[in-house]
Order: C-alpha cells, then structure tokens, then sequence
C-alpha cells in the first residue's frame, strides 16, 4: 500500500515536505550514527558501468576522449560527497546522504575570466541562484554548485566565502561572483533539513575541481538523488561536433554534465527501448513509514568551446529539453527542471576584445547537446548503486545485467 | 523621523493610505533588522501562516541574484516573505528563512512555503567579507519576529543602512496609494541616483539644488523594490505592474545610464484564493483586474515609487552614517521643490 502511495506521489506531488516530516523525526530519540560509507548490498549493485561500455550507443555523433563535460578544454569539475550514518532521521544527524558538485568554466577564477551564459527554467519548482547576474550581463562570473534543495543557503554563502577567500574585492568588480547554486532534493535518503554542506564540503569541492575523468552516479550533489525509482545522481557526457565553417576542419565540443533526480518507472526509454515497462520491480524500499516522496527534478550544465553568444546558448539549452525527452520523461508540476549553458568559445571579461568571433550554424551543435544530455542522465542511472538512507528507505541501483537483456531482445544493444 | 509630507510636499494628486506606506495594504508587514555591518529588510505580504500568492518581476536588465526566481516567473508565484539582503549575504539570508521555519514557522520550509525569496540589493558600500559574515539567521529571525503592521522605519534601516542616493543619504523609503481599483504600496531600497536627476513633480531640484556632490564613480548603483496590492491581479498583471510603477523611478531620477541594476517584485494579495498548497491537483481560484482599471493601478505604482524615494532621502537626512555622505538640506530642498 505505501508503496502504491509512492508511487502515486512520484509524478506530481510534494517534493517538499521536509518539515512535516523533520517535527516527528525530532521527537524520535536520536540514535547513534555509524559513520562509513554505503556498500552496495542488493543484487544488480555490483559492477557498475557507463551505458555506452554496456553496449548502448545514443545517437551517432563521436564523444569526446572521457565523454564528459570535461572535454571541453578548461572545465574542471570537483564532488564532495558526503555518506554516514544509518536508521531514524535525527535532524543535524542524519543519515546523511548528499553532497556538491562545482563545476568550473575555466582554470580561473571565473569572476577575473567569466564566460558567456544563458539559462532555461523548464519547469519552475526549482532553484538556481545568481541568474539575475547572468541574464543582465550574459556573463557568468560566479561557480555552479549543484547541491540537494535544504543546503542552497549555506552553499551559495560557501561559494561567496571561497571568493572572497580568493580576492576580497570579488564583488567590487564588473564582473559579479554570485554563485550559481542548483539545487534537487534528496529527502527520501538525506536529512536534508540538517542541511550538511556548507564552506568547508564547497571550498572541497571547488578546490578539489579538475579536468579528466568526472565521478558519476552517488557523488557530490546527485549522492541522494533518484531517477524512474532507480538510484541516480550525476551523469555526464560529450560529443565532437564539426564546425559549420567552410574549408574548416575544426571541431567543436559540446559536455553536458547532470544532476537527474526525475522520472517515474513507467516513463524510462532508454535509446527508444520502454526499459520501464520491462523492469518493474526494483521500486524504491520504504523502512519506517515516512512521509517524505521521492524527488522529481533534474539539472542540466552545458558547456562548449563553440564562440556562442548568450542569445545561442539559450538555444542550446531549448535544445537540452529534447535530450531530456527521449529518456520519457515530461517535466512534471513538482519538478524543478532548470539548465544553464556557457562558452569558453571567447574571452569575454572587461579586457576582451570588442570584435568577436561567433558561430552562425548550430544544428551540429543542437544535435550534439540533445545526445550528450540523453546519455548524461543515462550514465547517472548505470553508475549510481543501490543506496539505503533515512529511516531504512533504499532505492535500487538499475540492474544492469537486466537492462542489457532488455537492450538485447529489443535488438539495440551493439 | 521626517517624510516628504512633513515638509509640505507630495508627489502627485492620488490620496496615500492612512499611513502612506506599503503596510496600508491590509495584512502587510515590514520588518528591519541590522547587523554589525549592513542589515536586512522583510516585507510579509500575507497575513498569518505562508500562503503562495501571485508575484510578478521587472528588472533592469536582468535585475541582481534573485532566488526564488524559476517559481516566480514560471508559476508566477512566491510563498514565502520577501527579504532585501546585500548581495554577498543572500546565501545566509536564505539559509536563515530555513532555519526560522525550523524554530517557527514549518509551512515555511515545506511544499507551501518554499523557495525563500531574497532579493540582492547591490553596491552597499561595505567590504563583502565584513556584509557577508554580519548578516544570516539572527537577522531574518529578528526581521520576522518584529515586522509589523503601520507606519514603516524608514532611511538608514535595514537594508538601507549606509545606502546613498543622489549624493545623499537615502536607504528604505515607502509610500502608499489608493485608487477606486484597490491600494498599491512600495517599499524601496534606495542606492543609486545622479544629484543633477533628482526631481520632484517635475522639478529639477538636483539642478537647482546646490552642494550635492554625485557619489564616486566606481560606486554600483543599484535599487530593489517590492509592491504589493490588494487589486487582484495575475502574475502577467504584476509584471506589468512592476515595470509602470518603475517609470515613477525614472521621474524621480533615481534611474538613468549609469544605474547598475534594479529589481522589482510586484504582489497582490487577493489574486490567488486558497493559495496553500500551490502544486496539489485540483483548481484555484484566480482574480483579476479588469483591463481599465490597470492604468490607475499603473499610475498609483508610479506615484507610490516616487514618493517612497523621496521618503528615503527626507528620513535619512538626520540620520547616522557611518561613512560620511552627508545627508538632504531639507530646508534648501523645500524651498527649491516647492517653488
């Protein structure tokens, strides 16, 4: 019964109940919390993978050498995760399940060499801080921070103190540091009324942002996130897009990087295949009663070296809402669905060059951004594993040998 | 404290609410509170618990951090208070909305209260380390605990400690408007604004005025304002409404080229019925506003702005400040507005 509740909830309902439920947590007796970390107990857990090393290609277009977004050159990427305890809620104890993802446009502080930005409200019940910057200037000169929905206060104020730790005139400048902070909501596994990141996990985060392979699934702000009843988290991927130019040989790379907290079971599609009408089980475990549903949210961060002007990254993030579709989902009333593109294609601080340099044809572009975007919020769900948190509740990793069985018999696995 | 009518002045030939301020919409409290540095200002736009009620958005531009703003502008709705902050502090103050809601108030931080709406008010001339570690939880928790109904502190207050227009001291300034169509109220964080601009009812006072010096240039000029209304009006209706009331900035002088930024939210608290729970199935009862009776809401807006900058200024002139701008020669601007 409570999981046909759950189930019921999961499109539309109630992503938020966090202090209906935090008032009778807190009257429990707090229990003591074991730190360590998760394993991966259920079947299926075991081996995880990315989708294309399974044999699942989405679309035609080549990746970049780590199919991520940090083949385009300069982004750096950094997770802080944070995972201890077990049982009860106990709120400021946990169990803790959450954590930040920052990702960094360029090996600089991004308010002394910003990028061109533009971003997309999908659908709206969701934050990004710091947009107002954005959308005056088409600058981003701040971090994007990706964080679950009870920690953007103390996210956004550590992405301030890591600024201001850097350049104690950040905010006297003409470009605006405010950070860029996003946020899906992790209740179901997370004490997220405790509210666990703040400066330190960030300046970990940021400090710790490289180039190179990107960590998926449970880390930094996806570790307590969920998608279609599977664990999930952050997924990423790229593509190489040929440049639109005549006698050019150039290539252009386009990274999508995702935080996937979306989608009811029934809705998966994966490369056109209904995998969530042929895996049914596997919904999420819930432990003691809780009130709290499951979340419903995704965020999408789209980087390109292609000189795009603010006005074309907001295309590429229309473009990003395609990608999202072909994994089944529709952007439900509950969700908050917010993407954010920028280009390091020019340098566009007050030193920059006034004659630049812009991209006339995108449609490779586009096609690139809607296959990175599927195949980022497909990596999530294949690099994700089975996770047990807050009050004994456990979302199930995506089976992975049963995916390829599914993959297989629909005569799309390569 | 001094207001503009004290002086035998007043924008305009609309009649103000009983106590010329936002809080002559019925239900509508402000609250101040400082910190060591800097301070921040709450407008509570609905009465008792949170309910979500229809906003709307103008900026300048693109306006400064703003949270809240995907629910705002894609369901055109807020739920929570409205707190003013320094830019740096937005993250803390946001923060403290969430804390409260732990200690107070828990719609606040569930299904019908969040997101917290801050909105940064840019260029307060403090260090960003000093603003940002002065303000959080104990400010929103102050703000909250003493916001009331009547008249509004006004000048160097709040948000508006150490704010400057015009060359002067200026920071929070309010004023009200009624109109057969319902109230309008405003309450501005005033921070930007050319002396040689400054004008009252179409008089160019800045001019006229001597020994008001415009502040350095490399100040950021900026603005935040809230409206509220009890007209009922959609969220298209208050987009609308924010970006008229905005002209009455521009009469005054407070905007011209060189301001920075500016944001303005724009509420009406009989728009939405039974706002509680903004995602559930179900319907809702929406109001709106006949198409001709918008201008004098419009004009009201614009009115109510003007004023409530003016009210800024007047409040401050006697006022502390910390970092030496001087403050209005209210008699010399008397006697040149009322020429």
């Amino acid at each position: 019964m409570r999981q046909a509740a759950l189930d019921g909830l999961d499109g539309d309902l109630s992503r938020r109940r966090f202090l209906g439920l935090s008032l009778t947590a807190a009257a429990l007796p707090a229990l003591a919390c074991a730190p360590g970390t998760t394993a991966s107990r259920s079947r299926g857990a075991g081996e995880r993978a990315r989708l294309r090393d399974l044999g699942i290609v989405i679309g035609d277009l080549p990746t970049g050498p780590y199919n991520a977004i940090t083949d385009v050159p300069g982004v750096r990427v950094g997770h802080t995760t944070l995972i201890r305890g077990y049982g009860p809620l106990v709120i400021g104890q946990g169990p803790v399940r959450t954590g930040v993802t920052a990702i960094l446009p360029r090996p600089d502080w991004p308010w002394r060499r910003p990028v061109f930005a533009a971003d997309l409200t999908i659908n709206g019940n969701g934050e990004f801080t710091g947009l107002g910057p954005v959308r005056r200037t088409g600058i981003l000169g701040g971090p994007i921070l990706l964080t679950d929905t009870g920690s953007v206060g103390r996210v956004h104020d550590g992405g301030v103190q890591w600024a201001l730790a850097r350049d104690a005139e950040a905010f006297d400048g003409p470009v605006r540091p405010d950070p860029v902070v996003g946020e899906t909501w992790a209740g179901y596994l997370n004490d997220t009324m405790g509210r666990h990141v703040g400066s330190v996990e960030v300046a970990r985060a940021l400090t710790s942002a490289a180039a190179g392979p990107v960590a998926e699934g449970c880390v930094g702000g996806g570790t307590g996130m969920r998608a279609f009843q599977f664990k999930a988290g952050i997924g990423t991927s790229s593509r190489l897009v040929l440049a639109e130019e005549e006698n050019s040989d150039d290539t252009w790379r386009v990274g999508v990087l995702v935080q996937a907290n979306l989608g009811s079971r029934h809705n998966l599609m994966i490369n056109g295949v209904p995998v969530g009408i042929e895996i049914v089980d596997l919904l999420p475990e819930v432990g003691t009663p809780s009130e709290v549903a499951p979340g419903n949210s995704l965020l999408i961060v789209i980087a390109t070296d292609a000189p795009l002007l603010p006005v074309q990254l907001q295309r590429l993030c229309l473009r990003s809402v395609i990608g999202m579709g072909r994994t089944g989902v529709v952007s439900t009333q509950g969700s908050g669905d917010l993407a954010i593109a920028f280009s390091t294609g020019n340098e566009v601080g007050p030193a920059a060059a006034e004659s630049l340099q812009v991209v006339n044809g995108m449609s490779a572009l586009h096609a690139g951004v809607v296959e990175a975007t599927e195949e980022a919020i497909l990596n999530s769900l294949t690099a994700a594993t089975t996770m047990e948190g807050q009050d004994g509740n456990k979302i199930h990793a995506l089976p992975l040998d049963r995916l390829t069985d599914v993959m297989r018999r629909f005569g799309r696995l390569r | 404290m001094l207001r503009l009518r004290d002086l035998g002045l007043a924008v305009g030939d609309l009649p103000a609410g009983p106590v010329n301020a936002i809080t002559d919409v019925e239900g509508v409290r402000v609250g101040h509170a400082p910190g060591a540095v800097g301070g921040i200002t709450v407008v509570v736009p609905f009465p008792g618990a949170p309910r979500r009620y229809y906003a709307g958005r103008w900026s300048l531009d693109g306006g400064d951090d703003t949270t809240a703003l995907a629910m705002l502008e894609d369901f055109g709705t807020l739920s929570t208070p409205i707190a003013m902050a320094p830019a740096p502090a937005v993250g803390r103050v946001y923060d403290g909305f969430l804390d409260y809601a732990f200690s107070h108030d828990v719609g606040l931080g569930g299904d019908e209260g969040w997101p917290p709406a801050v909105i940064a008010v840019d260029g307060v001339p403090a260090p960003a380390v000093s603003l940002h570690a002065a303000l959080g939880a104990a400010q929103v928790a102050a703000a909250l605990a003493t916001a009331t109904h009547g008249a509004v502190d006004e000048g160097q207050v709040g948000v508006g400690k150490s704010l400057a227009a015009f060359g002067v001291r200026a920071g929070i300034g309010s004023s009200s408007r009624v109109v057969d169509a319902g109230t309008v109220g405003v309450l501005i964080a005033a921070n930007s604004g050319e002396p040689r601009r400054l004008s009252v009812n179409g008089i160019p006072v800045g001019r006229w005025l001597a020994g008001l010096t415009p502040l350095p240039v490399t100040r950021r000029r900026a603005f935040a304002a809230v409206i509220v209304t009890d007209a009922p009006l959609l969220p298209g209706q208050l987009d609308r409404l924010a970006q008229r009331s905005f002209l009455g900035l521009v009469r005054v002088g407070l905007v011209d080229e060189v301001t920075t930024s500016g944001t303005i939210i724009a509420v009406s608290t009989t728009g939405l019925d039974d706002g509680m729970e903004g995602l559930a199935p179900g319907t809702v009862t929406a109001r709106r506003t006949p198409e001709v009776s918008l201008p004098a809401l419009f004009g009201a807006g614009a009115d109510a702005c003007e004023e409530a900058v003016l009210n800024a200024l007047v409040a401050a002139h006697n006022q502390r400040s910390t970092d030496g701008v001087p403050g209005l020669p209210v008699d010399a601007f008397r006697d040149t507005a009322a020429r």
